[in-house]
């Protein structure tokens, strides 16, 4: 399917093949890791001032999961108590950290007037998956335990993320509906990875290998997963669920240039059919990993605003 | 696999939503998958026009009066609140006004009309439009008419206040220069509507009707037109196919102003 660039984004696309940065897939996870944080300063807008912005450790069998807390200047509190948005940072499960995504959190806790925790799960190869699966889970269901101590409104409890944490926000949904975790009153998908078959349109065509390139998505999965098993876990591959009803209400994203856009499109479509409440919204001229580029790209202040309209609505308290 | 027609997800703002057109293009973009800011003068009909929407369709009534500029502020206003951005603008009420040659035309009844269709227009691609630019992408369909092509007897300023929107539209299409934003008009011909018997029935004073028949017996399609046939063209420039229309303007006439 062609895929026509806005503008903006042809640009920016264009300013980063200038620019000739080495495919992730060419370096070691750490150096990876280096170069994707040192690109934010270019591509990340200016972050709103919030309240408070806190670190926090969240106590897990493995030691101690770290976090951050943004309290936004403006919180939709109910007796002391405000909606969560439990956020999970994308980079493939490799790279990406609660730095490369605090202006994103910010974003999202002015916009939604809410508490957002940003969760640093462990990233491949040094652990492979399922544990960036059990991170998230652990970490979402301590916040729940602990909601009243944090000002959090357990009933008022979302999960989210871009790209791999995307991915990883539909696993916590469907393991909380499943009895692994606490209610989830939502679910914010943006651009998320949903079936690691990678058997999509999307991921051959060449014209969606811009950022995320097929090349680099394949390297992401390798460090990633143990095996060719895991493919159908639904851990990994959420599209594999058994069933999606009984899912919470979902923000889903998907952008035109983007090797996962067909996985995101049919599962937006899945959701629907069964029976959940779906705001699916297709941006065409953009490419994954549009959304933390505010600073150059219009459009993901676009979503930024539409996900803070959506998460307000969807928390509303009924006084 | 997206389809590039399918609005899924988009807000799309849509005044005149309780007229002919309006309401068949409200729906055809709710059913693509739009969620509908529909506003009109006419708050009765405009919420009998929400209600013959799918039951899964998102849609939001707003009575404002589209030559009150704080009106028109307002809706955007909402639009904005309510569902975070505009990214569909569909600038689409008019009125047909008083049926009478320019000799015996009220002037009072030229200025209302040219105070719906041309300030009303204007005000909407006032207040939409940086919405959009901010965005720097958004799509806007004004409702221009054959009669903005062509003259119109005992119709002079409906005819004057189409051509203004013809131009109104290049002009924002200019001015929308290096975005994404993309400013186009349908003209309607000849469409099964309640504007068009208002129209016919003053030219034709009497009490008999003119049949229909007799209507497409001009136009080389040979028949009128559908709301249904409008909403489709404004759906199109709306989606992701029109990508690279900007500035024009649709004819949907049956061919009536080919030749």
């Amino acid at each position: 399917m062609p895929v026509t660039l806005d503008p903006d984004a042809a640009a920016v696309f264009k300013a980063f093949q200038e620019a000739g940065r080495p495919p992730y897939e060419t370096l070691t996870p750490k150096e990876a890791r280096e170069f994707y944080l040192a690109g934010r300063p270019v591509t990340n807008p200016e972050p709103p001032e919030l309240k408070s912005v806190e670190p926090l450790a969240i106590p897990a069998p493995h030691g101690s999961i770290p976090a951050r807390v943004y309290t936004p200047k403006t919180l939709r509190q109910a007796g002391a108590l405000a909606p969560c948005l439990v956020f999970f940072h994308g980079g493939g499960w490799v790279i990406g950290d609660l730095d490369s995504h605090d202006v994103v959190c910010r974003i999202l806790a002015d916009e939604g007037q809410l508490i957002v925790i940003s969760v640093d799960y462990r990233l491949a190869p040094e652990h492979k998956f399922p544990a960036a699966v059990d991170d998230a889970i652990a970490a979402t269901k301590w916040i729940a335990d602990n909601a009243r101590k944090l000002g959090v409104d357990a009933e008022r409890l979302s999960v989210g993320g871009d790209s791999a944490g995307g991915n990883l926000a539909a696993v916590v949904a469907i393991a909380a509906r499943d009895g692994n975790g606490p209610a989830i009153a939502g679910q914010v998908l943006i651009y998320p990875a949903i079936d690691f078959a990678m058997t999509h349109p999307s991921h051959s065509e060449p014209e969606t290998s811009i950022l995320l390139t097929h090349s680099v998505i394949r390297w992401f999965r390798d460090h990633y997963l143990t095996g060719a098993a895991d493919v159908h876990d639904w851990r990994a591959s959420p599209a594999r669920a058994k069933t999606l009803i009984g899912l919470p209400p979902a923000y889903v994203l998907t952008a035109g240039a983007d090797p996962l856009r067909d996985e995101g499109d049919e599962y937006a479509r899945r959701l629907k059919e069964a029976g959940v409440a779906v705001i699916y919204r297709h941006f065409a001229g953009q490419f994954h990993g549009f959304f933390t580029m505010g600073k150059l790209l219009q459009q993901a202040n676009v979503a930024a605003r539409e996900i803070g309209v959506w998460l307000k609505a969807l928390n509303q308290v009924v006084v | 696999m997206p389809d590039r027609i399918r609005l899924d997800g988009r807000v799309a703002v849509v005044t005149g939503a309780a007229g002919v057109i309006g309401t068949a293009t409200v729906r055809l973009l709710a059913e693509r998958g739009a969620r509908i800011v529909a506003v009109d003068r006419r708050a009765a009909d405009l919420q009998d026009a929400i209600k013959s929407l799918p039951a899964s369709a998102q849609a939001l009534a707003v009575t404002a009066d589209v030559t009150s500029e704080d009106e028109v502020a307002d809706y955007v206003r909402t639009a904005v609140e309510k569902f975070g951005t505009i990214d569909v603008f569909y600038n689409n009420a008019g009125i047909e006004g008083d049926i009478a040659p320019i000799t015996k035309y009220k002037l009072e009844a030229f200025r209302r009309v040219l105070d719906v269709n041309v300030v009303g227009v204007f005000l909407g691609l006032k207040h939409v439009l940086p919405v959009m630019l901010k965005q720097n992408k958004g799509s806007i369909i004004n409702t221009a008419s054959i009669a903005g092509l062509i003259g119109s007897p005992d119709i002079a300023v409906y005819s004057a206040s189409k051509h203004a929107v013809i131009g109104l539209t290049k002009t924002a299409a200019l001015e929308c220069a290096g975005t994404a934003v993309r400013v186009n008009c349908v003209c309607p011909g000849l469409i099964e509507s309640r504007m068009l018997s208002a129209i016919i029935d003053g030219r034709n004073p009497g009490n008999a009707r003119v049949p229909n028949d007799k209507v497409a017996e001009r136009i080389p399609a040979r028949r009128l037109g559908q709301a249904s046939e409008v909403a489709s063209i404004v759906a199109f420039l709306a989606s992701d196919d029109a990508s690279y229309v900007s500035g024009s303007a649709y004819t949907v006439d049956g061919a009536r102003t080919a030749g």
